[in-house]
């Protein structure tokens, strides 16, 4: 039996190993160009005094403040709150079974009829290991054999 | 003049807002849906909850040229710890060895059944074939190249149990291939999108594609809407809207796990792309009628992010075209976009995809242990995902509408990756 996981870089012909690494720098070259913003926020936060005159004293926090972040939250706000409401609505209206419980499971008679079968034969098939089955241009079911 | 700025301004923000609205939409409910039904379950994956009595279940594995996957297939749907099953292996016509390994494995299994079909007549049909011929009220259906995790089963069936309201069960897909980049990559994607997404729509209470990978459904809602069409190149998008606009609930088993193979070549992955994209158009387009209706009125939600997908897509497509455009002529006195390299929105939509991966590693640790392995590739996916799906929109959608009514749909060979 196979692994699961299935990982094996050995099996990567000379093309891809190429276009593997590449992807690799540009990723890591990405990587870096991402972290950018984040190393200088951390930065604020350990240098406090930094941090205290450029997002403070100098204004920094402005550029977070403005519509566009709050619009963000707002939507992201209002997300939520959908969902809650959403749900528990749904769950009122979605009573546990409602509407096909009164189905019965269907019948060798009514899936046979759908087919164009006879009854006793999908019977006796619904019971062979080993089937064959033909069909017509249509994909109409023609005959069933045993084999 | 003022106008068409004005509206390309207005495409520009929708192109930015609808991935990072999506994002957090789907975040949101993933982490609504991990805490109110996943955390109060309180099981491990190899603990389902007991049934009573275990119904007969049948297990359908449509099988076309498989030779090089069926015996690992077989073997672990033999295994699962399930009292009660039957496995039906449903050779459709295959030019390999599929069918004399079946029948091999036949011989010696009390459990397995094989139905040759005599000549190709597509997944659709061999479906229905195996169903005609099933003994049990609840069917499960697995790909004939994708490994069954053994608590599989149990996990999924007690749902149809439980509800009858309950048509069908999807499964959680997770990726075995992952050697190329691509593999890498739709680990991620199968996380971070596909299982916040199912987890998200859950909360919507309506399923895009009860994915066909692995799916349980009830034979009598099969019956009551008539089985798998034969003509959609996408059979399980059709039969998850037709099982939800005839109101019967699609659920998500996130503990049913399904090991599949998946491309790791960009044609492989874009052709298989495009079918997903054609399949969601045709879907659309055969019940465009009924959506319309206050009756289905439920499905509004998932139509509507389906609609504003396929808009986005063509959305990027004329931004694209307008900034190439500017690169070799001077329009911007009549049209102009502003650039395409990520500024500060861009930045933050790629951290959004970082946030979003993260969350699913949190939820999906319990499954793989070490998928934080892939963080470093994950960067792409977000990226990746929405610009193959806008690609894979663009082409899909006007072959949905150009192809010919009623053409059968057959099968497709496709790319599985690196995995001998």
């Amino acid at each position: 039996m196979k692994s699961l996981i299935i990982d094996s870089p050995k099996q990567l012909n000379l093309r891809q190993k190429y276009a593997h690494n590449i992807f690799r720098f540009l990723l890591a070259l990405t990587w870096f160009y991402c972290l950018v913003p984040v190393l200088t926020f951390i930065n604020w936060f350990l240098a406090y005094t930094f941090f205290e005159q450029n997002f403070i004293l100098l204004e920094g926090y402005k550029e977070y403040q403005s519509s566009t972040t709050l619009a963000y939250l707002t939507v992201i706000a209002a997300m939520i709150i959908w969902i809650i409401l959403w749900v528990n609505l749904k769950k009122v209206l979605d009573v546990k079974g409602v509407g096909k419980e009164h189905l019965a499971p269907v019948s060798i008679a009514e899936i046979s009829g759908y087919f164009n079968i006879e009854q006793n034969k999908v019977a006796e098939y619904q019971k062979c290991k080993n089937t064959e089955v033909h069909f017509d241009q249509d994909g109409n079911i023609t005959e069933l054999k045993q084999r | 003049m003022h106008i068409i700025n004005s509206t390309l301004t207005y495409l520009h923000d929708f192109a930015f807002y609808y991935p990072f609205f999506m994002a957090y939409l789907w975040m949101l409910g993933a982490i609504y849906y991990r805490v109110m039904w996943e955390n109060k379950q309180k099981r491990k994956i190899d603990d389902p909850p007991m049934l009573d009595l275990e119904p007969p279940v049948s297990i359908l594995v449509p099988c076309h040229n498989e030779g090089a996957n069926v015996l690992d297939t077989v073997d672990f749907l033999l295994n699962q710890e399930y009292s009660n099953f039957e496995v039906i292996a449903i050779n459709d016509g295959s030019t390999d060895n599929t069918g004399e390994l079946l029948d091999q494995l036949e011989s010696k299994h009390e459990h397995l059944r094989v139905i040759h079909l005599a000549s190709n007549q597509g997944k659709a049909m061999a479906l229905k074939t195996a169903t005609l011929l099933a003994k049990s009220e609840y069917l499960l259906c697995v790909d004939g190249d994708a490994l069954l995790d053994k608590y599989a089963t149990r996990w999924m069936i007690r749902h149809l149990v439980k509800r009858p309201n309950v048509g069908a069960v999807t499964g959680n897909p997770r990726i075995r291939n992952r050697t190329g980049i691509l593999g890498k990559i739709q680990v991620g994607e199968f996380s971070a999108i596909i299982g916040l997404i199912k987890r998200a729509q859950r909360i919507y209470g309506r399923i895009f594609t009860a994915s066909g990978v692995i799916v349980a459904f009830r034979k009598t809602a099969l019956h009551e809407i008539g089985y798998w069409n034969n003509d959609m190149v996408t059979e399980d998008i059709d039969i998850s809207w037709r099982l939800q606009l005839n109101h019967w609930q699609i659920f998500f088993e996130p503990n049913a796990l399904c090991w599949i193979l998946m491309p790791e070549t960009l044609s492989g992955l874009f052709h298989q792309r495009v079918r997903w994209a054609q399949g969601g158009a045709e879907t659309f387009f055969r019940h465009f009628n009924h959506l319309f209706q206050w009756r289905s009125r439920r499905m509004w939600l998932i139509m509507m992010e389906y609609l504003t997908s396929v808009v986005w897509s063509y959305t990027i497509l004329i931004i694209v075209a307008i900034w190439i455009m500017q690169q070799f002529y001077n329009i911007s006195d009549l049209v102009s976009v502003e650039g395409l390299l990520p500024g500060w929105a861009g930045t933050l939509l790629i951290f959004t995809g970082l946030f979003q991966f993260t969350l699913s590693v949190i939820i999906d640790s319990r499954f793989e242990r070490n998928l934080h392995r892939n963080i470093f590739w994950m960067i792409w996916f977000p990226m990746s995902y929405w610009m193959i799906n806008m690609f894979a929109t663009v082409v899909g959608f006007p072959k949905a509408i150009l192809k010919k009514q009623g053409q059968r749909a057959t099968w497709i060979s496709p790319d599985r990756g690196i995995h001998q």
